[in-house]
C-alpha cells in the first residue's frame, strides 16, 4: 500500500512537481550563497555588483515563487488523492497545468538569467517584486502569468477531484487534508487576482509599449494585495504537513481536528485584507488604512498561535505514547534521528522565532525601525526560508520513498541535514536581524558606504558579516546534502524496495465530528473573505484610481 | 465544538497578546506621537519636477526653528544629500518632502527611525525633530538599478549657533 | 590578447545597447577611432565601478584647439556616458565639458603629476559647462560619481604619451556586437571573475537548452499520455505485501496508546507559557528601548 502502488499516475505528478521544486531550490540556494558572500564582502568574485541584482532576482523568483508553488502542488496532489482515496480525474488535465507552470517558470527564469548573458537580449533585473517603473523584458511578465494560470488550473484539478468525491459521499465531512487544500486554494484565487490584474492590465501592456505610463503606487498596491497572502500560500502547505503528517511522525495523533479547520478558515478570511502592512512607510496611503491593516494583521497571528499549541500538543502526545514521562521528559523520546521528524520540528522552532520578528514588522510604527533593512530577510528566511523550505525537505524525506517505491538512500547525510540547515540559518538569520537594527539595507550588493557608518546595537558589523557569510555557506552545503539524498533515492532504485514508511495517518484525538458542520461551508467563508477585502481595500483603491488609472504616471525604465 | 480547556485558555491568552500588541502601537502613536507617512504630501508629476517645488531642492527656513527640506531621489543620488550634505541646525523641527524622479527609491537615516519610501508621483512628507548636533548617513534602501549600492548621502545637524554663520 | 574574444561575452547588456552606447553623440562625425594603443590599466573595465560600455577606443582629436565632451550622453543604459569616453588631444587643447542631461559631476581619478585639473565636484544639470586647458602630457582618468556604478567613466590622453604599441585590438571591432570594446587595448577589469562569469554563461545556455528539452519532452508526453501512464504490469509490480509495513518506523516506537481523555498536554502548556514570556519581554525591549528610545523619529 505504498502510495506509488495505489496511485501510480498521481505519484508521477507528485514526483515531477517535487523534482522541479527541489531543482529550483538547488539553483536558488546557490544564488543565495553567492549573495551572502558578495554583500558581506567576503568574496566578490562570482559576479559584478551590477549583476548581483540579476542573481537576487533569480533567488527571489526561483525560491519564493517557483520552489514553493511546485512543492505545494506536489504535496497537495498527494494530500487530495490520499485523503479522498481517489485519483485526480484526468491525467491529461494534470499534465496540462504542470506543463503550463513549468513553461511559465522556465520562461521567467531564462529571462532573468539572460541578464547575465550579453548575447541574449533578455533581462529582468527587477527583483521578485518587479515594482514599476522598473521594467523587465515582457517575457518575464508572460512567464509569470503562465505560471500563475497553471497554479489556478491545479486548484481546479483538486476541486474537481473533491466534487467527484462529494458526489459519492454526500454526507461525509471533508477529509482534513482536502479541507486544507481547498481553503488554501480559495485564498490563492482571491489574492492572486490582484497580481493578475497588475500584470495583465498594467505591466504587460506597458512593457510592450501599448500603454505609455502606469501609476507606480497603484501597481505596488496591487502587488501587495497579493504579496501578503502569498506568504501564507508558502506557509499553509507547511502547516498542512505539521497538522496531518507530523503527529504521525512523532508517534502520536493530531490533538484537534476542529481547531485545524478553524485555523485554515481564519487564514482564508484574514490573509488578504492586510497587504497594506507592507506599505506602512509608503507615501500616498492614509494612515487610517494602515492602522486597519495592522489590526487585521495582528489578528492573523491568532491562527498561527493556535497552530503552535495544537501541533506541539500532538508532538507531546507522540512523545508520551513513545514512553515519555514528566513535564518535558517526552521531548527526549521523540525520534530525533529521523530526518523527516527532525526537519519538521526544527522548522517549527525557527518559525517560532520568525513569528516574533514578524510581530515587529507588523507593528505599524515600529516598522520604521526595520523597514527594508536586512532585518526583513532575516525574518523571512526563518519563515519561508526555513519553516516552509525545511518542512518541504523533511516531507520529501518521508514522501520520496512512497512516490518512487525506493527506500531513502544516504540515510546518514539525511539525518544530519536538518541540523546543518538549522545551524546555518541560526548564524545567517540572527546576524541579519541585528544588522537590520543597525540600519544596514537589504537588496544591496555592497552595503558599505563612504558617507554612512553603521553602528551595531548588539555586536559589531564585521562580526555580523562573517556570520552571514558562514551561515549562507553552511546552508548551501545542507542543500547539497538534501539534493543528494532525494535524487539518490529517486534514481538509486528500481521502485521495488520494501519501505520503512507508509501513508496511513492515524485518526485525530478529537475528530471532525466534534466541530459544527458550518466549518465546512466553503461558500460562506469565501463570501465573508470577499466582504472583508472590500472593506479593507475598497476605499484606498478607489482613492488611488480617482485621479485616473494611469496617473500619476511613469514611463517604463529598463534596468 | 469540543475544545480542550488548555486550548480555550490559550486562545484567550493569544487574544490578549494580540490586543496588547495593538495597544502598544496605539500608545506609540498617541503618547510619543509617532505618526506614519501618509497622503498629506500630495502628488507631483515625476516627469516634470522642474515645474514644481522640487525644481530647486534644498533646505528652506519657514519659521524660527522650523525648516523644510525638499529632496529628490534619482538614480543614484539624493539632491541634496549626496553631492553636498543636507545641513540643518540642532534643536529644530524639520519637514522633509521626498519624491523620486525615476524609479522607486528609499530614504533612511541610518540608526534612526526616519525611514520612508520615495515613489515617483508621490511626495512623502516626514517631520522630524533634531535636538542634538549629529551626523547621519542617508541610505537608499530600495533597489533602484545597477548602481543602487552607491546611492547614499549625509545629513548633518550642526550646532544651532554655528548654523547661521554658515549662511546656508 | 586573448581577451579580445572573451570580453564581449563578459559584458552584460552590451548587445542591447551597443548602438546607443557607441555613438559619441555630436562628435561622431569627427571621431577617428584610434583603436588600441592606449593602456588605461583596466579603467574602463569593471574594476572601478561598472564597465564602461560606451568606450570604443580613443577618439583622436589631435590637431584641434578645442574639443567638446558631452556629460550625460546616451550610453551605459541611459544618459550615463561621457561622449566620447576617451579622447586624445594635443597639449594645450581646451576641452569643454557640456552637460546634456541632469545630475552628473566630473571627479578625477588620476592625472599626470604636475597637472592641475580640478574637475567638477558639485552635481550639475543640463546646460552647465566646464572648460579646462590640458597642458601636461599624460593620461587623465575621470568619472561621474553618482553613475560610476553604471560605468560613467572617461579618459583624456594628452599628447603622444600613454600610447603603447598597437595591441592589434582593432580586429575585435568587427562584426561582433560589443566587439568594439574589446578592441580598445583595454585590459580586463579585475572585478568579476572570468571563470565564474563563464560558468554563468554556461548555466544560462544550459537553462535555455533545458527549456527546449523540457518543452519537447512535455509535449511528447502530453501527446502520448495514455501509453505513458499505464501502470506497470501486475507481475513486475511488487506485491503489496512485499512493501507494506503495516507499522512504519514511526509507529514502531510507540509503547502505549493514550486516548483523548487520558491525555493533558501540560508539557505543551509549559513550553507555550515560556514562549509567550520570552516574546513579550522581547517586544517590550524592542518597542520601548530600541524603537522609542532610539534616534529621531517621525512625528508628523
Ligand atoms: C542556501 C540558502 C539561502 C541563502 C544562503 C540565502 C541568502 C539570502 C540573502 C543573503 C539574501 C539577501 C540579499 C539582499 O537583500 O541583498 C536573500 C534574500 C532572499 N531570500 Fe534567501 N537564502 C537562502 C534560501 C532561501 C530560501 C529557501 C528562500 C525561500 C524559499 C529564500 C528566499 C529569499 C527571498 C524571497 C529573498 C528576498 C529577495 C529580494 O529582496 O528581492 N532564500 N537570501
Ligand atoms: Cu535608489
Ligand atoms: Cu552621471
Amino acid at each position: 500500500m505504498a502510495y506509488v502502488d495505489d496511485f501510480p499516475t498521481d505519484a508521477r505528478i507528485v514526483r515531477w512537481n517535487m523534482a522541479v521544486a527541489f531543482l529550483a531550490l538547488g539553483v536558488g540556494g546557490l544564488f543565495g550563497m553567492v549573495q551572502a558572500l558578495h554583500r558581506t564582502g567576503v568574496f566578490r568574485g562570482f559576479v559584478s555588483s551590477a549583476d548581483y541584482y540579476t542573481v537576487l532576482t533569480g533567488h527571489g523568483v526561483l525560491l519564493a515563487l517557483v520552489f514553493t508553488t511546485f512543492a505545494l502542488a506536489g504535496l497537495f496532489t498527494w494530500g487530495v488523492t490520499r485523503s479522498l482515496d481517489r485519483s485526480l480525474p484526468s491525467p491529461r488535465f494534470s499534465m496540462a497545468w504542470f506543463s503550463l507552470m513549468l513553461v511559465g517558470a522556465i520562461t521567467a527564469a531564462v529571462t532573468i538569467l539572460g541578464g547575465l548573458v550579453p548575447s541574449m537580449p533578455l533581462s529582468a533585473d527587477v527583483l521578485y517584486t518587479f515594482y514599476a517603473p522598473m521594467k523587465a523584458h515582457p517575457l518575464f511578465y508572460i512567464g509569470l502569468t503562465l505560471f500563475i494560470v497553471g497554479s489556478w488550473l491545479a486548484g481546479v484539478d483538486w476541486f474537481r477531484t473533491y466534487w467527484h468525491w462529494r458526489g459519492d459521499n454526500p454526507d461525509e465531512r471533508i477529509p482534513l487534508q482536502t479541507f486544507m487544500v481547498l481553503t488554501t486554494m480559495l485564498m490563492w484565487y482571491i489574492s492572486s487576482a490582484g497580481v493578475a490584474v497588475e500584470v495583465l492590465f498594467f505591466l504587460l501592456p506597458w512593457s510592450l509599449g501599448l500603454i505609455a505610463e502606469v501609476d507606480p503606487l497603484l501597481t505596488r498596491t496591487l502587488f501587495w494585495y497579493f504579496g501578503h497572502p502569498v506568504v501564507y500560500f508558502w506557509l499553509m502547505p507547511a502547516y498542512f504537513i505539521w497538522y496531518t503528517v507530523l503527529p504521525k511522525l512523532s508517534g502520536g495523533r493530531l490533538f484537534s481536528d476542529p481547531l485545524a479547520r478553524v485555523v485554515f478558515v481564519l487564514f482564508l478570511l484574514l490573509s488578504t485584507p492586510v497587504g497594506f502592512h507592507h506599505q506602512y512607510v509608503d507615501p500616498g496611503i492614509p494612515e487610517g488604512f494602515k492602522f486597519i491593516a495592522m489590526t487585521n494583521t495582528m489578528f492573523l497571528l491568532l491562527p498561527s498561535l493556535l497552530t503552535a499549541f495544537t501541533v506541539v500538543a500532538s508532538i507531546e502526545h507522540g512523545g508520551r505514547q513513545r514512553g515519555g514521562e514528566g513535564r518535558l521528559g517526552w521531548l527526549r523520546t521523540l525520534p530525533w534521528d529521523e530526518p523527516a521528524f527532525a526537519g519538521c520540528v526544527l522548522a517549527g522552532l525557527m518559525f517560532a522565532a520568525g513569528g516574533f520578528s514578524g510581530m515587529i514588522n507588523a507593528g505599524m510604527n515600529i516598522n520604521y525601525l526595520v523597514h527594508n533593512t536586512l532585518w526583513v530577510p532575516g525574518h523571512f528566511h526563518l519563515t519561508v526560508g526555513t519553516a516552509s523550505a525545511l518542512t518541504f525537505m523533511a516531507a520529501g524525506y518521508w514522501l520520496f520513498p512512497q512516490i518512487t517505491g525506493n527506500r531513502l538512500r544516504f540515510r546518514t547525510l539525511a539525518t544530519i541535514q536538518p541540523y546543518l540547515w538549522f545551524i546555518g540559518m541560526t548564524f545567517m538569520s540572527n546576524a541579519m536581524h541585528r544588522a537590520g537594527l543597525a540600519g544596514i539595507p537589504r537588496r544591496t550588493a555592497e552595503p558599505q558606504y563612504d558617507s554612512v557608518t553603521f553602528q551595531g546595537v548588539v555586536g559589531g558589523v564585521s562580526e555580523m558579516r562573517l556570520q552571514i557569510a558562514l551561515g549562507g555557506t553552511l546552508l548551501f552545503v545542507a542543500l547539497l546534502l538534501f539534493l543528494i539524498v532525494v535524487f539518490g533515492t529517486w534514481l538509486g532504485g528500481d521502485g521495488t524496495d520494501s519501505l520503512r514508511v507508509n501513508s496511513s495517518i492515524p485518526a485525530p484525538l478529537s475528530g471532525p465530528e466534534h466541530s459544527p458542520k458550518i466549518l465546512d461551508n466553503l461558500k460562506l467563508w469565501t463570501a465573508v473573505a470577499i466582504v472583508l477585502i472590500v472593506l479593507a481595500y475598497g476605499l484606498p483603491l478607489s482613492a488611488l484610481v480617482a485621479d485616473g488609472l494611469f496617473a500619476p504616471g511613469s514611463p517604463p525604465i529598463p534596468v | 465544538m469540543e475544545i480542550h480547556r488548555y486550548e480555550k485558555l490559550w486562545t484567550v491568552a493569544a487574544l490578549l497578546l494580540i490586543v496588547g500588541l495593538i495597544a502598544t502601537v496605539t500608545y506609540g502613536a498617541v503618547g510619543p506621537g509617532v505618526t506614519m507617512v501618509d497622503d498629506s504630501g500630495g502628488t507631483v508629476d515625476a516627469q516634470s519636477l522642474g515645474d514644481t517645488e522640487f525644481s530647486d531642492p534644498g533646505v528652506t527656513q519657514v519659521d524660527n526653528n522650523e525648516y523644510e527640506v525638499h529632496v529628490v531621489a534619482r538614480q543614484f543620488l539624493f539632491q541634496p544629500g549626496t553631492a553636498e550634505p543636507i545641513r540643518v541646525p540642532a534643536n529644530s523641527e524639520v519637514t522633509f518632502y521626498i519624491t523620486a524622479a525615476d524609479v522607486v527609491h528609499g530614504f533612511e537615516l541610518a540608526g534612526t527611525n526616519v525611514n520612508t519610501m520615495a515613489i515617483p508621483g508621490q511626495v512623502a512628507e516626514v517631520t522630524v525633530r533634531f535636538d542634538e548636533p549629529a551626523q547621519y548617513g542617508i541610505v537608499c534602501h530600495e533597489y533602484c538599478g545597477a548602481g543602487h549600492h552607491t546611492m547614499a548621502g549625509q545629513l548633518v545637524v550642526v550646532p544651532e549657533d554655528e548654523y547661521d554663520t554658515e549662511g546656508s | 590578447m586573448t581577451d579580445a574574444t572573451d570580453r564581449p561575452a563578459l559584458t552584460r547588456r552590451t548587445a542591447l545597447r551597443t548602438a546607443a552606447g557607441a555613438v559619441a553623440a555630436g562628435l561622431g562625425a569627427r571621431t577617428v577611432t584610434a583603436q588600441g594603443g592606449v593602456d588605461y590599466g583596466g579603467w574602463f573595465g569593471s574594476g572601478t565601478g561598472g564597465e564602461t560600455q560606451n568606450f570604443d577606443g580613443t577618439a583622436d582629436h589631435t590637431g584641434q584647439d578645442s574639443v567638446t565632451v558631452e556629460v550625460g550622453a546616451e550610453g551605459n543604459g541611459g544618459p550615463y556616458a561621457f561622449g566620447p569616453a576617451a579622447i586624445r588631444v594635443d597639449p594645450g587643447t581646451s576641452v569643454t565639458f557640456e552637460w546634456v542631461s541632469d545630475t552628473h559631476n566630473v571627479l578625477i581619478e588620476e592625472q599626470p603629476s604636475g597637472a592641475d585639473w580640478g574637475g567638477v565636484d558639485s552635481i550639475e544639470n543640463t546646460g552647465y559647462s566646464h572648460e579646462h586647458t590640458f597642458e601636461t602630457e599624460g593620461v587623465y582618468k575621470y568619472y561621474c560619481q553618482p553613475h560610476l556604478a553604471l560605468g560613467m567613466k572617461g579618459a583624456i590622453v594628452v599628447g603622444g604619451s600613454g600610447g603603447g604599441g598597437d595591441a592589434g585590438g582593432g580586429a575585435g571591432g568587427g562584426g561582433e556586437t560589443g566587439g568594439g570594446e574589446a578592441g580598445g587595448g583595454e585590459a580586463a577589469g579585475g572585478g568579476s571573475s572570468p571563470v565564474l562569469s563563464l560558468a554563468f554563461r554556461l548555466v544560462g545556455g544550459a537553462v535555455a537548452a533545458a527549456l527546449a528539452v523540457v518543452l519537447g519532452i512535455t509535449g511528447w508526453v502530453f501527446l502520448n499520455y495514455d501509453e505513458f501512464t499505464t501502470t506497470a504490469d501486475a507481475d513486475t509490480a511488487p506485491s503489496q505485501a512485499a512493501r507494506t509495513s503495516s507499522e512504519s518506523v514511526f509507529e514502531a516506537g510507540v509503547v502505549r496508546e493514550l486516548g483523548h481523555d487520558e491525555y493533558d498536554p501540560y508539557g505543551t502548556a509549559t513550553l507555550i507559557v515560556i514562549y509567550v514570556g520570552i516574546i513579550s519581554l522581547l517586544w517590550v525591549f524592542m518597542y520601548f528601548v530600541e524603537f522609542l528610545g532610539g534616534g529621531p523619529t517621525v512625528i508628523g
